[in-house]
């Protein structure tokens, strides 16, 4: 077990590393922390698939931590619950995630996989400014940013599909930086 | 030397220096000017039918070429004579009213619904004809006859086209309504060509000037169409996984140059039209997009982030490695290229707010901006290569379109539609 | 000998206003070709004879240029509306055969 469970990390290593080379530049390719993190979510991985019948039971317990507030009620059901916000912003001009965001997308990987017959489109958008088209690269290259966590989190990646809007649908109509940073998003589109 | 031959040689030598043979000549070197509008005196037309022509032809010829930003059109109340024929032209008339050209011309029905109408355009310095042409056109086409003249009048007068009788295609929106819509280039006649509740972008002009290709989101993503102007009819160029946008055609109308991320991020590709076949020019993670044509087509410019933020670089038509163009502020993107071959028009950021900038492509130096910064997008050449169109913001914040001229002295704001915002312009090439 | 250098340096003040003025007027009345403004590959030679008024005798004549058509029709008309030109005391003769050299060499 511990041999198989030695060549899942690496290769969960590997998978992160190749697909952050692919999708990023100098500046947005992988980090020692999204490495790191690539290690431990594969050996939480590796942990589910060796307890088998328990699996049911880690994931309580993670999702329990994630949902905060909802904490309470997931103590006494057997079931994770779906995070309240769809939505994760951005910096201008960047895909990077916040720790903020990863947490959230931390919950909703586990609800995707506690919930198997849901599918997701993720939604990416761009503020108002600059180039129209280059937005359209942008939402799209922040989508991936989510899609590459949640593949990481394990959630298969049939499930995914990608859409970029670019700036054409603003959450909020203005110009204004507060509008800017809602704008900036990408928004998890559950299909059920 | 002896005093008495002195006198008579210094008189002698200075008779030379004063009294030059015959022929010879002073010289004097100008090499400033003033900067002012050309004078014009444009006599109305005279109509020589019943009651009012379809279109006041001259009228429009004023308003374009007051426009342009470079002429002063006289005020026909001052003028002492108003001839419309070149036996009836008083040169004296002119310059006394201070006129360096003038324009005269004559409009009569010409049989069935057609009108003729003619006009002369004159030096009246040099007292003599430097432009004259007849037309015959249905009322309807009345609009372009006078589009036509003004065209000619502009071309004769500093040398190049005022485009005037071209087109503009733009995306209107209003509320959740997205239309493509085409007009004249003055504004007038806009008629809408597509409408979706979904976003519209990108409009591109083929060369012939009766196809645009355009990026709709209507079947829920972005895909690339193209569309017969005149019978309305539609086909799918580009619905690959990933995006489908920023289609441009070559100047020969064979090929569209789009980015397209089906191989996981926006990269440059060439589809020919006629095999639809597809060639891959760029490889790189960074998100590759807008490429604009070269005039021979074998060129193209194009906005691509492989620098850390997005840069204009230009690469082969037919695949290479791409050569950095600016190294100026952080953000230079959305190119387009004179049709001469000569500028590069696109979107300046610094901080966060954008410039139309300039690039000389014919000599070194850096990049010049021909607008104050704002809300600006979408730079579009137009086919005389000196007038830049682009998508901006009017005081209450609904989208405008506005042009520039490429030595940044003309500024104009487009007439506006009531309502609705504008965006996303493309200046058509010459009819 | 003195008396004979004074002519020789008043006469070369002469030349030099004259030149002086009607560079000055023609300038006032030039309006450059848009785009043509930094062209100073671009050249246009003009010969006018002057009256002794200063007025134009005959129409201004483009001998050489290898600008185009509307940038000779500039100068033609910058020199017509200039004239007349003020003529110094004295023999004008010296300053009735002008070549004007026109080449735009101004800031953008």
């Amino acid at each position: 077990m511990p041999k198989k469970g030695g060549s899942i990390a690496w290769m969960g290593l590997a998978a992160t590393l190749t697909l952050a080379g692919c999708a990023t530049g100098p500046e947005k390719g992988p980090t020692a922390e999204e490495a790191a993190e690539a290690e431990q979510a594969a050996e939480a991985a590796e942990g589910k698939e060796a307890a088998g019948a328990e699996a049911k039971g880690l994931g309580e317990g993670e999702a329990a931590e994630a949902a905060g507030l909802e904490g309470e009620k997931a103590e006494a059901e057997a079931e994770v619950t779906e995070p309240e916000q769809h939505r994760v912003h951005f910096a201008f001009d960047s895909a990077n995630l916040t720790d903020e965001a990863r947490e959230l997308l931390r919950s909703h990987a586990d609800y995707l996989k506690a919930n198997p017959g849901i599918n997701v489109v993720l939604e990416g958008h761009a503020d108002e400014r600059g180039s129209r088209e280059y937005n359209l690269g942008l939402g799209e290259r922040r989508a991936k940013s989510v899609r590459r966590i949640l593949l990481v989190q394990g959630v298969n990646s049939d499930r995914l599909e990608i859409v970029s809007y670019g700036e054409e649908q603003p959450l909020v109509d203005a110009s204004n930086e507060e509008a800017y940073q809602k704008n900036r998003r990408v928004k998890l589109a559950y299909q059920e | 030397m002896t005093r008495t031959l002195l006198l008579p040689l210094l008189t002698i030598a200075l008779f030379a220096a004063l009294a030059r043979p015959a022929g010879a000549v002073l010289s004097i070197d100008i090499t400033q000017g003033v900067r002012d509008p050309l004078p014009v005196a444009l006599v109305p037309f005279s109509w020589e039918g019943e009651g009012q022509p379809p279109v006041e032809v001259s009228e429009v010829v004023r308003a374009d070429l007051k426009r342009s930003g470079l002429f002063r059109l006289l005020d026909p109340a001052a003028f002492i004579s108003r001839p419309h024929k070149q036996e009836e032209v008083q040169y004296k008339d002119f310059r006394l009213v201070g006129a360096d050209a003038l324009v005269v011309g004559r409009v009569r029905p010409g049989g069935g619904d057609r009108v003729d109408v003619r006009f002369r355009l004159f030096d009246v310095y040099a007292q003599e004809q430097v432009a004259g042409v007849r037309y015959r056109a249905p009322a309807d086409g009345l609009r372009q006859v006078a589009h036509r003249i003004a065209d000619t009048i502009h071309e004769e007068l500093v040398g190049w086209s005022g485009a005037f009788a071209s087109h503009m295609a733009y995306v209107l929106k209003e509320g959740k309504r997205y239309r493509l819509m085409v007009a004249d280039a003055d504004g007038a006649n806009p008629r809408s060509v597509l409408t979706s509740q979904e976003p519209l972008l990108s409009p591109a002009w083929a060369p012939d000037g009766k196809h645009l290709a355009y990026v709709s989101f209507e079947q829920g993503r972005s895909m690339v169409y193209m569309q017969n102007l005149e019978t309305g009819k539609r086909s799918t160029l580009a619905a690959f996984d990933g995006l489908n946008s920023a289609p441009e055609f070559s100047p020969d109308g064979e090929k569209l140059a789009l980015s397209l991320s089906r191989d996981g991020n926006p990269e440059l590709y060439v589809l020919d039209l006629a095999s639809r076949e597809l060639t891959r020019l760029t490889r790189h993670w960074a998100i590759d997009t807008e490429p604009t044509w070269g005039p021979e087509g074998e060129q193209l410019i194009f906005t691509s982030d492989r620098g850390g933020g997005p840069q204009l670089y230009r690469l082969p038509a037919s695949g290479g490695d791409p050569e950095r163009l600016t190294f100026e502020g952080d953000y230079n993107a959305s190119p387009s290229w004179s049709p001469d071959g000569r500028w590069v028009a696109f979107l300046h950021g610094e901080d966060n707010r954008f410039a139309i900038g300039v690039k000389d492509l014919e000599k070194e130096g850096p990049l010049r901006t021909v607008t104050g910064r704002g809300p600006h997008e979408s730079p579009s050449f137009a086919p005389n290569s000196h007038t830049i169109l682009f998508a901006t913001q009017a005081t209450d914040g609904s989208g405008e379109l506005a042009t520039v001229s490429v030595d940044g002295n003309v500024h104009q704001r487009l007439q506006r539609q009531r309502g609705g915002d504008v965006r996303e312009p493309a200046w058509s090439p010459l009819p | 000998m003195c008396s004979l250098r004074a002519p020789a340096s008043s006469q070369r003040r002469a030349v030099a206003e004259f030149q002086s003025a009607v560079r000055s007027r023609i300038q006032g009345s030039w309006l450059v070709p848009p785009g043509l403004e930094d062209r100073g590959d671009i050249k246009a030679t003009v010969r006018i004879s002057l009256t002794a008024d200063g007025e134009l005798a005959g129409r201004p004549k483009v001998v050489a240029s290898n600008g185009p058509g509307y940038f000779n029709s500039s100068v033609v008309r910058a020199v017509e509306k200039a004239a007349p030109f003020p003529m110094p005391e004295g023999p004008t003769r010296y300053f009735q055969k002008l070549e004007l050299n026109f080449s735009p060499d101004m800031v953008r």
